[in-house]
C-alpha cells in the first residue's frame, strides 16, 4: 500500500481549483481596507481601486499577448465571457451575416448561446470531431460561407482535455475574414496562449480554473485588425468601455491577474511535472486494470488531464464507492445528469466506453503520493465492483 | 481618511470576511460537483440563499444569485420583455414605465431592451406634494399596455424613499409586472418584498458591507422568466456560470446583518452632521431633500455658489471622501440628471455634494468630517 495521504484526494481540477495562497495574499487587502469603487474618481479610495484594476488589466494583457490593454474586458467568469463573445458578436454584426460555426464538444457555456442564437433565427453549424476529439480543419473551412460571422472553438476541452490547433484555426479565420473566438477557460495558465500569434479576435477566461477566485473572468476583445464590434449583454454605468456595465469586482480582478501571472511563470515546469504524474497514474491504472481505454488524443491534451473508460462498471457506482477521491465523470455543471456526456457521445465510441467514463483532473497541489493512492484505490474498487457484477450475473 | 461615500460602495466587515475565508481557502469545491467538497460548497450556497431571502421577506427558491446589481436589473427588464414577446403580448402600444430617477443600470437597460423589442419607455417625472412623492404621474403613465413598471425603493443620489407599494398596486391593477431596484435599500430601510407587492427586486452585496462581484434578483414564485446567461443549469437554470461561493456566502452574512441593523443610530449621526453644517456654515449651505422621506445614511448638501467637483478635491485633501453623485457617472462633469429630476436647478445641482454614511461611521468621524468641510471651503 502507498504512503498515507490526506483524503479526500482532490482530482477534479477541471471543475475548479483552490485559490493559491499567493493569490489570496494579493487580493486580501481589497476587501476590508482598500475597498473603494474603481469608478469613484473623486477620492483616494476610488483611485487606489482604479489603479489596482489598471495594473491587473496590464498584467493580463501582456500575459496573453494582447497588443492593447483596452482589449481586456472583465466579466464574472467564462460563462459570461462566452455569452458576451458569441451573442455580442452575432448581434453587432447582423448586417454582415447570421452564421456561426462551433463544435459539438464545446462546453455548455458555448453551446447554449449557440442554441439561443439558432432559436432567434440565426444559423449555427456544429462541427463533429474525430475519435481523438480533434476537429478537421478542412471541414471547418468547408463550413464557412458568405454569411459566416464567427468561429468559436475551445482551446482545451474540459472533459477529455483535448487541445485544438488554435493557431491554425486563427490563420484560417483571418484568411477568410471571419471572427475567431476561443473558450480558453481550461487552457489559460496551462498551455501557452498568444492572442496576436494565434489570430484570436475574442477569447474567454475564468480565474477559478487557474487558482484564482470564483466569480471573475475576462474576455479578450481585439481592437485592431479587425476592430471587433460587440453588443453588450449588460447596460448601465458604461464600465469596461460600455461593453460590460456593473461595479468591478476589484479583489477578484487583482486575484485573477496574480493567478495568471503565477500560472504563466510556472507553466513549463508545472506542465512537465503534471505530465509525468499523469503518465504515472495511467501506468498504475493500466497495470492494475484490464479493459481500460484512454479517451481523447494521446499527446494533444492538457498536462493534468487523464480521461479513461473502465469497462463493466457504472461510473456513478464507482465514483460513490471511492468517496475518498474527489473525481467526476464529466463537466460539473451537468454532473447531476445520468446520460453519457455530449463530449463522450461525440467521439463515436461504443456504448461500453461511453458509459464508463472517469475524468482525472490533476493540478498544482497534486502529489505523487496522491496519484499512487488514487490509482491503488481505483484498481481495488474496480476489481471489487467487477466481482460483484459477476456474482450478480451468476445468481 | 473619513469615508462618506458608502452609497458608491462599502467596506467588507470583518464578520463577512471571516465567513468568506474558508471558501477562499480549503472549501474550494465547485457547488455543482457531486463529491464531498462540492457538497460542502452547495450547502453553503443554499444557506446563504436562505439568509438573503429572509432579509427581504422572500422564499429561498425566489432568490437567484448573479454578479451585480446591474446584472440583476438588466435581467429583470430583459426577461420581462422576452416573456411578453413569447406570450404574444407585444403590440404597437406596449410600454414600460420607469421613474426619472432610476439608476443608469435601469435607464440604459430599459432604453436598449425597449428598442430591441420595440416597446416605448415612459419616464415618469417626480412630483412632490406634502413632503411625499405624488403617485399621480404614475397613474397617468401606466395603462393597459404597460408590461413592466420599474421603480426603485431608495434613490442612490438623493436618498429618496419611493412609495413602491402604492405604485406597485397601480401596476397590478393593469396586470403589469413590477421590478424594484432595491440596491440602495437593504440595510437602510426595512425591506419586505411581499408587502411591497413587487415581482422582482434586486440586491448588490457591496452596497451593504458584502463583497463586490455578487448580487441577487428576487423573482416572485410562479413567475416564469427566460434565462439571461446561457450555458449551465446553475441557479435552477436562470443564471448559468460556476457559483461564486465566497461571494455568495459573504452576501448571505452581509444581508442578514444589514436587515438587522439599527438605522436609528445612523440617522442620528447624519442629523448631527447636518446640524453641525448648519451651525458652522449657516446659509452658505442648504440640505437637499431634508423634508422628504429619505434613507437614514444620506446627506445631500448644496454649497451655494460652489463647484461640487472642485470642493471634493479640497475635501479629499482634508481627508474626507464624498462624491457628487453616482459612482458610475462620477468624473463626468455634466450636472446630475437625477438631481435635476428631483427638482434642483442646474446651479444648485452643480454645488451639491453627497455624503453617505454607514453603520461603521463613528461620532468622531462626523466631528472630523465637519472640520474637513469647513477647512475645504476656506
Ligand atoms: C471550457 C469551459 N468553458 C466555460 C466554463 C464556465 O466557466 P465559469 O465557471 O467561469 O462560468 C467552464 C467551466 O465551468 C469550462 O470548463
Ligand atoms: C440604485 C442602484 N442600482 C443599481 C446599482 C448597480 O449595482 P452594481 O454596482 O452592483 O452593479 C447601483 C450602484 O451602483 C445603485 O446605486
Amino acid at each position: 500500500m502507498t504512503q498515507a495521504v490526506k483524503t479526500p484526494v482532490y482530482l477534479d481540477y477541471h471543475a475548479t481549483t483552490p485559490v493559491d495562497p499567493r493569490v489570496f495574499e494579493a487580493m486580501q487587502r481589497y476587501f476590508c481596507a482598500e475597498f473603494g469603487n474603481a469608478a469613484s474618481s473623486e477620492h483616494r479610495f476610488g483611485w487606489v481601486a482604479e489603479s489596482a484594476v489598471k495594473q491587473a488589466r496590464q498584467r493580463i494583457a501582456s500575459l496573453i499577448g494582447a497588443q492593447r490593454v483596452a482589449e481586456i474586458i472583465f466579466t464574472s467568469g467564462a460563462t459570461e465571457s462566452n455569452n458576451l463573445a458569441i451573442l455580442g458578436a452575432m448581434r453587432a454584426n447582423a448586417h454582415k451575416g447570421d452564421h456561426l460555426i462551433s463544435v459539438v464538444t464545446e462546453h455548455k457555456a458555448v453551446l447554449d448561446p449557440c442554441h439561443w442564437w439558432r432559436q432567434q433565427g440565426g444559423r449555427v453549424t456544429l462541427l463533429p470531431v474525430a475519435e481523438d476529439g480533434l476537429i478537421d480543419l478542412a471541414a471547418l473551412e468547408a463550413a464557412i460561407d458568405e454569411r459566416t460571422v464567427l468561429i468559436s472553438v475551445m482551446a482545451a476541452n474540459n472533459e477529455i482535455g483535448v487541445l485544438q490547433d488554435i493557431a491554425a484555426i486563427g490563420a484560417l479565420a483571418k484568411q477568410r475574414g471571419v471572427l475567431f473566438h476561443s473558450d480558453a477557460a481550461q487552457a489559460a495558465g496551462k498551455i501557452p496562449l498568444d492572442m496576436e500569434a494565434m489570430g484570436l479576435d475574442l477569447c474567454s477566461f475564468s480565474a477559478h480554473k487557474f487558482y484564482g477566485p470564483k466569480g471573475v473572468g475576462a474576455l479578450y476583445v481585439r481592437r485592431r485588425n479587425p476592430r471587433v464590434r460587440l453588443a453588450p449583454l449588460l447596460f448601465g454605468g458604461g464600465h469596461e468601455q460600455g461593453l460590460r456595465s456593473g461595479t468591478l469586482n476589484v479583489p477578484g480582478i487583482v486575484g485573477m491577474a496574480e493567478a495568471l501571472a503565477l500560472a504563466v511563470a510556472e507553466m513549463d515546469e508545472e506542465a512537465a511535472r503534471l505530465t509525468a504524474l499523469r503518465e504515472r497514474l495511467w501506468r498504475h491504472l493500466a497495470a492494475g486494470l484490464e479493459d481500460l481505454t484512454l479517451n481523447g488524443h494521446k499527446t494533444k491534451r492538457l498536462p493534468g488531464n487523464l480521461h479513461v473508460s473502465v469497462a463493466d462498471v457504472e461510473p456513478e457506482k464507482l465514483l460513490t464507492a471511492v468517496k475518498d477521491l474527489a473525481l467526476s465523470s464529466r463537466s460539473a455543471c451537468t454532473s447531476a445528469s445520468q446520460e453519457p456526456s455530449h463530449v463522450m457521445a461525440a467521439l463515436g465510441l461504443d456504448e461500453q466506453r461511453l458509459q464508463a467514463a472517469v475524468r482525472f483532473g490533476l493540478g498544482r497541489f497534486t502529489s505523487e503520493a496522491e496519484v499512487d493512492y488514487a490509482a491503488a484505490r481505483m484498481v481495488s474498487m474496480v476489481a471489487q465492483l467487477r466481482r460483484e457484477n459477476t456474482v450478480a450475473q451468476h445468481s | 481618511m473619513i469615508y462618506f461615500d458608502n452609497n458608491a460602495t462599502t467596506a467588507v466587515t470583518p464578520a463577512v470576511f471571516d465567513a468568506m475565508l474558508p471558501f477562499l481557502k480549503e472549501q474550494y469545491g465547485n457547488p455543482s460537483s457531486i463529491h464531498q467538497l462540492g457538497n460542502q460548497a452547495r450547502v453553503a450556497v443554499e444557506q446563504a440563499r436562505g439568509r438573503v431571502a429572509k432579509a427581504i421577506g422572500a422564499r429561498s427558491s425566489e432568490i437567484t444569485f448573479c454578479a451585480s446589481g446591474t446584472e440583476a436589473g438588466n435581467f429583470a427588464i430583459a426577461a420581462a420583455l422576452q416573456q411578453a414577446k413569447l406570450a404574444g403580448k407585444l403590440n404597437a402600444d406596449s410600454n414600460i414605465v420607469i421613474t426619472a430617477i432610476e439608476h443608469p443600470a435601469v435607464k440604459a437597460a430599459a432604453a436598449w431592451f425597449g428598442k430591441l423589442y420595440d416597446v416605448t419607455v415612459r419616464v415618469v417625472p417626480m412630483h412632490f406634494d406634502n413632503g411625499a412623492v405624488s403617485p399621480a404621474p404614475f397613474a397617468d403613465a401606466i395603462d393597459a399596455n404597460t408590461l413592466l413598471v420599474s421603480v426603485m425603493l431608495a434613490n442612490n443620489e438623493s436618498g429618496l424613499i419611493l412609495p413602491v407599494a402604492e405604485i406597485a398596486a397601480l401596476a397590478k391593477s393593469v396586470g403589469a409586472l413590477v421590478y424594484c431596484d432595491g440596491v440602495q435599500a437593504l440595510g437602510k430601510v426595512p425591506v419586505d418584498v411581499k408587502k411591497l407587492g413587487v415581482d422582482m427586486f434586486s440586491l448588490s452585496a457591496h452596497k451593504f458591507h458584502g463583497p463586490k462581484g455578487i448580487g441577487a434578483l428576487f423573482c416572485k414564485r410562479g413567475l416564469k422568466l427566460p434565462a439571461m446567461l446561457h450555458g449551465g443549469s446553475q441557479e435552477s437554470g436562470r443564471r448559468a456560470g460556476t457559483e461564486n461561493t465566497p461571494g455568495i456566502v459573504g452576501m448571505g452574512v452581509a444581508a442578514e446583518r444589514a436587515a438587522a441593523c439599527d438605522t436609528v443610530v445612523i440617522a442620528a449621526l447624519r442629523d448631527t452632521f447636518e446640524q453641525g453644517l448648519r451651525e458652522r456654515l449657516g446659509d452658505k449651505i442648504h440640505v437637499n431633500f431634508a423634508d422628504l422621506p429619505r434613507t437614514p445614511n444620506i446627506s445631500s448638501v448644496q454649497f451655494k455658489g460652489a463647484d461640487g467637483n472642485l470642493l471634493l478635491i479640497m475635501m479629499d485633501q482634508q481627508g474626507l471622501c464624498a462624491s457628487t453623485g453616482s459612482a458610475c457617472s462620477s468624473g463626468s462633469l455634466s450636472v446630475s440628471p437625477v438631481l435635476l429630476a428631483m427638482g434642483l436647478r442646474e446651479a444648485e445641482a452643480k454645488g451639491t455634494i453627497r455624503f453617505s454614511l454607514s453603520r461603521l461611521t463613528t461620532r468622531d468621524e462626523v466631528d472630523r468630517a465637519l472640520d474637513a468641510v469647513v477647512a475645504a471651503l476656506k
